[in-house]
């Protein structure tokens, strides 16, 4: 078994867009770090075709996900420039299941690094708050994996948006802060900040922890996607998404194939 | 079945009182129609008011699509609060509770009549004296929770007994759809929502039990509080929980279940 051959095949799938069967079920003994090494190797595979790091997202980041996958922590994947869309328009092109969940997004202005991180050092660091969609793509037959397939995958990572206004992170109290989701007017899913972690800004504390172990950090002018604030929903050609932050603004995403 | 009726509530009453089950209503009634249930509900509305208890209000359930699609309904349902299930928040709450669950509500307490039908949600916000953070326990008389529309209905809605916040806010001060309610049970996040998850608008609901009552002959009553409905999935509690809903700018409610 070879990681680089894993990274490859889950490279060769996510270009693609092709379902692939777990590789845990192909490959025994796969540790969560194997997994991150098998992540590295698969983004230092965009990297070396032009793309650029641009952040990190966390991912299980509520309980009743971490208990759907039978773990008691986050996972973390790599955000990459050609991830980021620039109109909030998603092409189904190039995804095979797509879902999107809200997101709380932080945007650094200072490095942030070390396992004694602690929330106040994040505030201190933190340029703006943003209100944000992600869409999550498993590469993995019908979204079923285990917590190593899904690290391998980069957290399941697809495409995300980020609304164009930003805000002090201090104007909101982001756990707190109710989040709506419609499909074409009817509501599908709500939410507040709490479900992350409890709050947001304690994800990022555990982004950077996970970080300082593999002598990684936040750098500054990176974006970090806080986790899901809401279940992710499927999404399909035509859907006209619409994500209401409380009092920080309204995100309308459209569906087209 | 006027006799069946009141067996079934009467059953339903003492089930209430003992603290003990029963098994599904709709075992031995398949058919019970929604007229029946609430045929049934009104026998042990009356006999409570004829005990001496007081109608203060009214509870919407069933409000969110995944409850509707799972008991097979279109429609929200209703249940009738009385002044024994009325807590203040930051009190121990002792009522007699059989298998207990937690909601997150948003509470129309009410300064006019709200007579249907055409009630609509503007109609609703007029008529609504403040909004306050409601924490509703709702409880079934039924084995396991096993319920179909016509038990839950029958059963006053499942109703237990509701804790409501202290500070009332204008329905103008805040928005009621998108404001964040955060819920804790001993120190840990278990559920968040928006009250967007009640019909889109919780006035809504409130518009639409108005219209309903109307159909049945009767009016949403000034002073009465209406529950509107659950902005989360429902979460079993045990006596000694401490249970708090943070629900931002339109207040909070917190409370430590007691055994009776």
């Amino acid at each position: 078994m070879s990681l680089d051959a894993i990274a490859e095949e889950i490279h060769r799938h996510q270009v693609n867009a092709q379902a692939l069967e777990k590789i845990t079920e192909r490959y025994e003994g796969l540790t969560v770090a194997d997994a991150y090494a098998i992540q590295q190797r698969l983004i230092h595979r965009y990297l070396a075709a032009g793309d650029a790091l641009i952040g990190w997202k966390m991912g299980l980041t509520s309980k009743a996900k971490q208990q759907s996958v039978g773990v008691e922590e986050a996972i973390y994947g790599h955000l990459l420039k050609s991830m980021e869309l620039s109109s909030p328009e998603l092409s189904l092109s190039g995804l095979i299941h797509p879902r999107i969940e809200p997101e709380i997004a932080f945007v650094f202005k200072r490095r942030l690094a070390g396992e004694d991180v602690t929330a106040r050092d994040v505030w201190l660091a933190t340029e703006c708050v943003v209100p944000a969609v992600e869409v999550i793509d498993s590469r993995y037959r019908n979204f079923s994996f285990t917590l190593v397939d899904v690290i391998a995958d980069n957290a399941s990572s697809a495409k995300f948006y980020l609304f164009p206004q930003a805000y002090s992170p201090y104007q909101f109290a982001l756990n707190q802060v109710g989040v709506v989701m419609t499909r074409n007017g009817a509501v599908e899913q709500t939410g507040a900040g709490a479900a992350v972690l409890g709050h947001p800004v304690l994800s990022v504390v555990e982004q950077v922890r996970m970080l300082s172990r593999i002598g990684r950090a936040i750098e500054p002018g990176m974006v970090v996607l806080t986790g899901g604030i809401t279940e992710a929903i499927h999404v399909h050609d035509g859907d006209d998404i619409s994500v209401a932050f409380d009092g920080m603004g309204e995100i309308h995403l459209m569906i087209h194939a | 079945m006027e006799q069946r009726m009141a067996e079934i509530a009467e059953r339903l009453y003492r089930a209430e009182q003992e603290r003990t089950v029963i098994a599904p209503i709709t075992e031995d009634l398949p058919e019970m129609s929604m007229e029946t249930a609430y045929g049934i509900q009104m026998l042990n509305v009356e006999k409570k008011v004829g005990g001496g208890d007081r109608i203060v209000g009214h509870k919407i359930g069933l409000t969110s699509k995944p409850m509707q699609r799972q008991l097979g309904v279109g429609e929200p349902d209703f249940g009738h609060l009385f002044s024994s299930m009325r807590y203040t928040s930051g009190h121990p709450v002792d009522h007699p509770l059989i298998q207990p669950k937690v909601e997150p509500e948003l509470a129309f307490l009410l300064k006019e009549d709200l007579p249907g039908p055409g009630v609509d949600v503007q109609d609703v916000l007029r008529a609504t004296s403040h909004v306050v953070p409601a924490i509703e326990v709702i409880d079934s008389r039924i084995a396991d929770w096993k319920i179909r529309l016509a038990d839950t209905i029958a059963d006053n809605a499942s109703s237990g007994c509701f804790v409501l916040g202290e500070v009332g806010t204008d329905v103008h001060a805040a928005n009621l759809t998108t404001t964040g309610a955060v819920l804790m049970v001993n120190g840990e996040v278990v559920q968040t929502g928006a009250a967007a998850a009640v019909m889109g608008h919780p006035a809504a609901a409130v518009a639409w039990l108005a219209n309903k009552l109307s159909s049945l002959g009767t009016t949403l009553k000034a002073g009465h509080v209406v529950l509107s409905g659950a902005v989360t999935a429902a979460v079993p509690v045990r006596p000694g929980d401490h249970i708090l809903l943070n629900f931002g700018k339109l207040g909070r409610v917190e409370f430590t279940l007691r055994s009776p």
